[in-house]
């Protein structure tokens, strides 16, 4: 049996080789820190319902990337159809920090004519003891892509929920002020079986939005 | 005990008048250093042959942990002394005949052997296959690649402890399985500086060091890569990782209708599922026992058993996939149930792939990727960006469905070609056939006719008209010729 949910949204999970994307998404899926796990070989895909008001659920569709380099000519054709990306680096790795602006180019190349609302995330916060990029500069940086940033711990389970949720509502905010539309060959947003009584509430929100302005 | 024969020595240099007792005693500390030293060898002896016995009982054990799996198919004791006698030919580095290879392998292979019976089949192969001369590995030993540094060893430490992480051989941080991996790897990618490290060559790897010592496994390494042709999947571009996805969707197109639309509708393309399949030759996902057997077609056919497994895979489940009903159910099926089936099921697939042949489809198929490639640069240069976007969705739509029409004629034309060209082959080995009948026939026609020359001049004169009187008659009735011929 399908569970009821309002929206459905796509989203894609990049960055750097072991800075932790499978690991996050596994924590966030199955609620559990996988001590042992293959390298993405390609892409993977795991699915979740998320609450984000009573009532209102989203279902999130999240692919899973290699992080490998020569894996973007596969992995390239699922950014198109992704409404949100978390793009992680690990806090222990400059390496994985400076390549942010790779990523984003890259993708920003592929997603057209579509765009990716994304989510800068610093994993692994838990080793903080090896730390290679400060909070400050990770914030300067996502604030100069217009990103949020946050930072996470698959291991801990630290923000795991917080880094999917909020991104969430966010793009569910864009959705419902219309800046995100719903369109035919595209499959970042689609919209689920809605029962009435969420579907007459979801009215009230907006009449009553409507009489605001 | 050791001190002794030093004391009596000692004691012994001063005394001169008793030379006898001297001499004896002399003697007799002669016999005893000679028997401390036969004894000191003696230890020494048994001291190494303690260390082999136990290292080899090291690596006995270490062989028990590496082929710690369950085999797919038993193999019968008669099958065990074909191999090997076939093994023993191995070493005189004779052809044996494919079919009798074929048919060997189908019965099983015990898994003791498996290291050798690869190697076995990689020496098959390269005398039915020379490589040219450009795609050929270059020619570095082993130890000396371990020499050198490369500039992939970050993302090859990276990737052990996520190669077999819960096989025993494996898991130990930077035990002897690690080790052993590790510089696998980086040989390989010294000695392949295009490929250099990809993911999922680990577990090709891998699978290839639980069955052999570390150099056979190199040396088996490159026989996959490059005269298999394994490495291509895994360059940079990857362009030839895209191509078999195409393949793959093909086949499945072509001989599985109900679940390539199913899958379509649901917008599973294979490379979702089946990129792992292909890069790491299924090692990542399934059962040794299986990958290992797979591993053994893969040593006597090449690249094209990924696609069979995956075909016999999919067809095999068919009816569980169509099913599920949407994309998740779909996608946690083939990731998760598909790999867990039971060993008689996967011995059903192995049998199957050992019956398949699909290499003209494959074939045919690349062909229609590069084709279709070229159409859409075309097509991309000749469209304006002004245009709206739903009137270039819609003829997108056509020209697709135009295109798989496009595709099936063309394979049906490619099909009718091969009827043709094996017919033209046919009616050319009859031509000549016939042609070297023809000259045979002739040269014989030849000889008789030298032969009635002789005759002719040994006969008397009045014989001759008879002679001829009877050639005549031979000339009219040619069934003769050869009984007269024969008469001197």
């Amino acid at each position: 049996m399908e569970a009821i949910w309002l929206y459905q949204f796509r989203l894609i999970v990049i960055g750097d080789s072991t800075v932790g994307k499978s690991c996050l998404i596994r924590r966030f899926t199955e609620g559990r820190f996988a001590q042992v796990s293959d390298p993405t070989v390609g892409v993977d895909f795991f699915s979740r319902l998320v609450e984000i008001e009573p009532g209102k659920r989203i279902k999130l569709q999240i692919w899973d990337t290699a992080g490998q380099e020569r894996f973007r000519s596969i992995t390239r054709a699922y950014y198109r159809n992704s409404v949100g990306g978390l793009l992680l680096f690990d806090i222990t790795n400059r390496r994985s920090f400076q390549n942010v602006h790779e990523w984003l180019e890259e993708t920003k190349v592929h997603v057209q004519p579509y765009q990716i609302v994304f989510v800068l995330v610093g994993h692994k916060c838990d080793l903080d003891t090896q730390r290679q990029v400060t909070r400050h500069e990770a914030e300067k940086l996502a604030a100069a892509y217009g990103m949020k940033y946050i930072e996470t711990s698959a291991r801990d389970a630290i923000n795991v929920e917080k880094a999917f949720t909020d991104l969430t509502r966010d793009i569910y905010e864009l959705v419902k002020r219309g800046d995100i539309t719903i369109q035919e060959g595209w499959e970042g947003v689609k919209s689920g079986f809605v029962p009435n009584v969420v579907h007459s509430s979801e009215e009230v929100v907006k009449s009553e939005r409507r009489c605001l302005c | 005990m050791e001190e002794e024969p030093l004391v009596i020595f000692m004691s012994g240099e001063d005394d001169d008048p008793e030379k006898a007792e001297e001499r004896k005693k002399s003697e007799e500390l002669r016999s005893l250093w000679r028997k401390a030293i036969h004894q000191q060898i003696l230890l020494l002896r048994m001291e190494k042959e303690n260390q082999k016995l136990e290292a080899s009982r090291d690596e006995l054990q270490s062989r028990k942990v590496k082929l710690d799996y369950e085999e797919v198919g038993v193999c019968q004791k008669e099958v065990l002394l074909t191999w090997d006698k076939k093994l023993l030919n191995c070493r005189a580095k004779i052809r044996s005949d494919m079919e009798d290879i074929h048919i060997c392998l189908k019965e099983g292979v015990p898994k003791s052997r498996r290291g050798e019976i690869w190697q076995f089949l990689a020496l098959q192969y390269r005398l039915r296959h020379r490589l040219p001369n450009k795609q050929q590995p270059p020619d570095v030993s082993y130890k000396e690649l371990l020499k050198q540094l490369t500039v992939q060893q970050h993302a090859i430490l990276v990737d052990l402890g996520r190669t077999f992480p819960t096989h025993p051989y494996f898991s130990a941080q930077l035990g002897a399985g690690q080790l052993s991996l590790f510089n696998l790897l980086k040989a390989y990618s010294l000695l392949d500086k295009e490929v250099g490290y990809c993911q999922g060559i680990s577990f090709v790897a891998g699978v290839l060091l639980l069955h052999m010592s570390e150099e056979q496994a190199f040396e088996m390494l490159k026989f996959l890569m490059y005269d298999q042709g394994f490495r291509k999947q895994y360059r940079p571009d990857m362009m030839s990782l895209q191509i078999q996805m195409y393949q793959l969707s093909r086949l499945l197109h072509d001989y599985h209708r109900d679940l390539y639309n199913h899958l379509e509708e649901n917008e599973i393309s294979p490379s979702l599922y089946a990129a792992p399949w292909f890069l790491t030759l299924f090692a990542s996902q399934f059962s040794l026992g299986f990958v290992a057997r797979v591993f053994d077609i893969i040593f006597l056919q090449g690249t094209e058993v990924i696609f069979k497994v995956a075909l016999s895979l999919l067809s095999s489940q068919e009816t569980l996939i169509m099913e599920c009903e949407n994309f998740e159910s779909i996608v946690e099926f083939l990731k998760t149930t598909l790999p867990d089936m039971n060993t008689s099921e996967m011995e059903k697939i192995i049998t199957q792939v050992f019956e398949m042949d699909i290499s003209k489809q494959l074939h045919a198929y690349e062909v229609e990727y590069h084709v279709l490639q070229d159409e859409l640069q075309e097509s991309s240069y000749a469209c304006e960006d002004s245009e709206p976007l739903e009137k270039l969705e819609r003829a997108n739509n056509q020209l697709k469905r135009q295109n798989m029409d496009l595709l099936e004629k063309l394979q049906l034309a490619h099909a009718k070609i091969q009827t043709l060209e094996s017919n033209l082959e046919n009616l050319l080995t009859r031509e000549t056939k016939m042609k070297s009948l023809i000259r045979t026939l002739e040269q014989e026609k030849m000889a008789y006719q030298k032969t009635v020359e002789q005759i002719r001049k040994l006969l008397p004169t009045d014989a001759l008209a008879n002679c001829e009187f009877l050639l005549r008659d031979l000339n009219c009735n040619p069934n003769n010729k050869a009984k007269t011929g024969n008469k001197p």
